[in-house]
């Protein structure tokens, strides 16, 4: 016999179990054990005693065997108040060579109540496993504590105890919706690739952690190399434009001076561009210069045109006036009117003084009338113009010194005018004219237009220049900033590669368990649908009308028919029993480790033509692997009987009278 | 207005003047005074005055205006330098004598000066340098003993 056996069971004050042994037989050709118990004689608890052992759990146990006290109720009965008394359960294990036993032991002290009922306190319960390889007691090893459980792990994982020790009835719910994560649990738990998926899980835990503190804690010192080759790529472009820019400008100079040097020939062309500009201006100057002059003029000669015209008249009336004075009938001393109109009335008195005029009177009016023969109002009218007549003489007289300056200043003019001329004429030639010998004709004014056009061309560049150059600049001092960011980060990543490198090992770690884990999962998943498939085969369980099983990542198992349609929903309570076990059994395969089986109605209770073929099946498994079945004699059923009476090992159990024990085990 | 006391030049004139203006002859221009203009194309036609045709009816100066001293010897004296005796004088000293006169003075003025732009084919440079020729015969053989 080969894989791991449950051997015996052993109780110690354990329930109804109270103390004794349940041994079981590894001799035959199967390993094989049923335990046929009524309802309520402990068949469930048997199964509970295992999980107890193992895990401290009593998992099938209903709500009323949980009220009562783990210590068997007829030696509890016969303790006093304060007593102590343990209870254990014991599994002895055999593994190849090596015996292993299981043990747990829990104590508990006896405690009566005011109405007089006893129960217990418990203490905490401790498991040790001992080892021991077979016939050499010696060399037993003792572990406790946490290097029990562990071993409790290696053979019996808790995590998948329900593939060792289940109630059959359960199994049609083994597929039903919302499993198949348990299911991967605990087919990575028994395929030992669990600690692998934790190892995983952990390190890309890990991996984050470190991750989001290298994101949020190192300095970016990628972006920062990024930033400064940017700007430097900005710096090479600016310094191309200042390069291309330069010998542009030497270009440009070159071709200038060139020009120069040909100009040069003919002269300080420059200058004398200037000097013409400038002698242009004056001859602006000068022609507003003869505007005004010849304004001016123009009304010199009207005024004196009309002066000089005049002047005769105007002597000639002017002499006349001043005989008149001279003669004293300017200004006028009596009013000729007045004595004409005297002389016409010399019988009237006179109006001055009221006389008589008289012969005397008379004659010296008359007299008066021969002295005066300008009348008043021509006299006052020569009196009016005679000044304005002076002034006109007088102005007239000064002909000829303003003519004189009319002239003077027009020859001024004229002789600025043909200075500015004659230079103009000079510098037109030099500038405009060719060679003096004729030869070699260049065209200044085309060559003075190319070296402008050169000049603006230099000027620009050199304003390109200066942006570039001021770019340039702007690039260095933001390179520098950056190389200072840098050389802080550096500093401070330092501090980060370590961090850097573990993440890089972490990285790899977690890729290799992935691969590992996925190769793993991946020829397991592959062995278990393979060895499902069998076994479900092997049931002969509608062989004709079976297609195809599938099991997926998850491991959710689909059935299909040879049609192609999908069964998997439409399964019998029976038939989800029969792939139940093919997937338990492919399971046990697949995770290399023989473990024993304890099912509780292994069969269920229905009455499907096809549980003796699941009965069967589990009958050949036997003989590889150890099945321990609880039935009730209501379940072993005469098919199941036939097959198994003489075949396996079969105990009755029952309670005895005061229904305080089992029955049917060794004391 | 009564025609005794507005100067009238002859028909035809205000063209020839509008032309003067145009070329800029003499520099005469709209923004010279009427009277200036007159006082200036009457001298020249003092010593042979000679009526017009026919006037202008438009006239040309509001005798009102020639209210300076100035202005009324420069008027009066072409015809005053004409008497022969005080009598002369006395009559020639009245404005609507004076002005017939200075009437006639400017419609020669105005022939004189024509003749001269048309001997010159209205080259104002031209003719102010003639003129200033004349003007400086004119000064040498009146003025030049006086002083």
């Amino acid at each position: 016999m080969s894989g791991i056996i449950i051997d015996n069971i052993k109780f110690e004050n354990y329930r109804q179990y109270g103390s004794g042994t349940i041994s079981f037989d590894h001799s035959k050709d199967n390993m094989l054990s049923i335990l046929i118990a009524q309802n309520g004689t402990g068949k469930t608890t048997f199964l509970n005693s295992i999980t107890w052992c193992l895990y401290e759990q009593e998992f099938q146990l209903s709500n009323k065997s949980k009220a009562l006290p783990l210590v068997n109720s007829k030696v509890l009965s016969d303790l006093a108040e304060d007593e102590l008394v343990s209870v254990k359960v014991a599994i002895t294990v055999l593994d190849n060579d090596r015996v292993v036993e299981f043990e747990r032991i829990q104590w508990f002290k006896v405690k009566v109540n005011d109405k007089g009922v006893k129960g217990v306190n418990a203490d905490t319960s401790e498991l040790t496993v001992t080892i021991t390889v077979k016939n050499d007691f010696s060399n037993s090893e003792v572990r406790r504590g946490a290097d029990a459980e562990l071993t409790v792990v290696q053979y019996f994982d808790q995590d998948i105890y329900d593939f060792y020790f289940f109630d059959g009835e359960n199994l049609k719910e083994f597929f039903a919706p919302g499993r198949e994560k348990d299911i991967k649990r605990s087919i990575n738990n028994i395929s030992q690739v669990s600690l692998l998926e934790n190892v995983c899980d952990h390190v890309k835990k890990l991996k984050d952690t470190k991750t989001r503190k290298l994101g949020k804690d190192a300095p970016d010192i990628e972006a920062l190399y990024a930033e400064k080759e940017r700007i430097e790529e900005a710096k090479r472009v600016a310094e191309t434009v200042v390069e291309n820019g330069k010998r542009a400008i030497d270009k440009s100079k070159a071709e200038r001076d060139k020009i120069n040097e040909t100009l040069r020939k003919y002269g300080p062309t420059i200058k004398l561009a200037e000097e013409r500009e400038s002698l242009e201006a004056d001859r602006k100057d000068i022609e507003d210069e003869w505007k005004t002059f010849y304004s001016e003029r123009s009304a010199f000669i009207r005024r004196y045109a009309m002066l000089l015209n005049m002047y005769p008249s105007i002597k000639k009336v002017l002499d006349y006036i001043e005989g008149k004075e001279i003669e004293g009938e300017l200004p006028p001393s009596i009013d000729i009117d007045q004595v004409k109109f005297l002389l016409d009335n010399l019988d009237q008195p006179c109006p001055l003084c009221d006389h008589e005029i008289g012969e005397s009177g008379r004659q010296h009016l008359e007299r008066l009338l021969n002295q005066y023969s300008v009348s008043s109002k021509t006299s006052n009218f020569l009196k009016e113009i005679k000044g304005p007549l002076e002034a006109l003489a007088r102005e007239a007289q000064q002909y000829k010194e303003k003519r004189k300056n009319f002239t003077e200043r027009e020859k001024d003019i004229q002789f600025r005018q043909d200075e500015i001329d004659e230079r103009l004429k000079e510098i037109n030639k030099l500038l405009i004219n060719y060679k003096e010998d004729g030869s070699d004709k260049i065209d200044v004014a085309k060559l003075e237009g190319q070296r402008n056009a050169l000049e603006d061309e230099i000027g620009v560049k050199n304003q390109l220049i200066g942006a570039a150059q001021k770019d340039i600049k702007n690039c260095d001092e933001s390179i520098e900033r950056i190389n200072a960011e840098i050389e802080a980060a550096g500093s401070k990543l330092s501090e980060f590669e370590d961090l850097r490198r573990e993440l890089k090992v972490l990285s790899s770690m977690e890729n290799a368990y992935k691969t590992v884990l996925s190769k793993i999962t991946g020829g397991m998943k592959t062995e278990i649908e393979d060895t499902t498939r069998r076994i479900f085969e092997s049931m002969n369980w509608k062989i004709n009308t079976f297609g195809e099983m599938l099991i997926d990542d998850n491991y959710s198992v689909s059935i299909f028919e040879k049609t192609g349609l999908e069964m998997t929903g439409s399964l019998s309570a029976t038939e989800q029993m029969a792939l139940a076990y093919a997937f338990i059994l492919a399971i046990h395969q697949a995770s290399g480790r023989n473990c024993p089986l304890v099912i509780d109605s292994p069969i269920g209770r229905s009455s499907d033509q096809n549980r003796e073929d699941i009965a069967k099946a589990l009958m050949e498994i036997s003989k590889t692997k150890q099945i321990i079945m609880l039935f009730t004699p209501d379940d072993y059923t005469v098919p199941v009987q036939r097959m198994y009476d003489g075949y396996a090992e079969v105990r009755k159990l029952s309670l005895t009278e005061d229904e305080k024990f089992v029955e049917g085990i060794e004391r | 207005m009564a025609a005794e006391t507005i100067i009238y030049y002859g028909e035809g004139r205000r063209d020839f003047l509008t032309r003067l203006f145009d070329k800029g002859i003499f520099g005469l221009s709209q923004s010279i005074s009427n009277k200036d203009q007159a006082f200036f194309i009457a001298s020249w036609g003092l010593r042979e005055p000679e009526a017009y045709k026919k006037r202008d009816n438009s006239g040309w100066i509001r005798s009102d205006y020639i209210k300076f001293a100035e202005e009324k010897a420069l008027m009066s004296t072409p015809l005053l330098a004409t008497a022969m005796n005080d009598e002369e004088v006395g009559e020639y000293a009245e404005y609507g004598t004076y002005k017939n006169y200075f009437e006639k003075c400017i419609e020669k003025g105005f022939q004189i000066i024509e003749k001269k732009v048309e001997d010159v084919n209205w080259d104002n440079n031209l003719l102010e340098r003639r003129v200033l020729n004349e003007l400086d015969l004119l000064y040498a053989k009146y003025l030049d003993d006086d002083i």
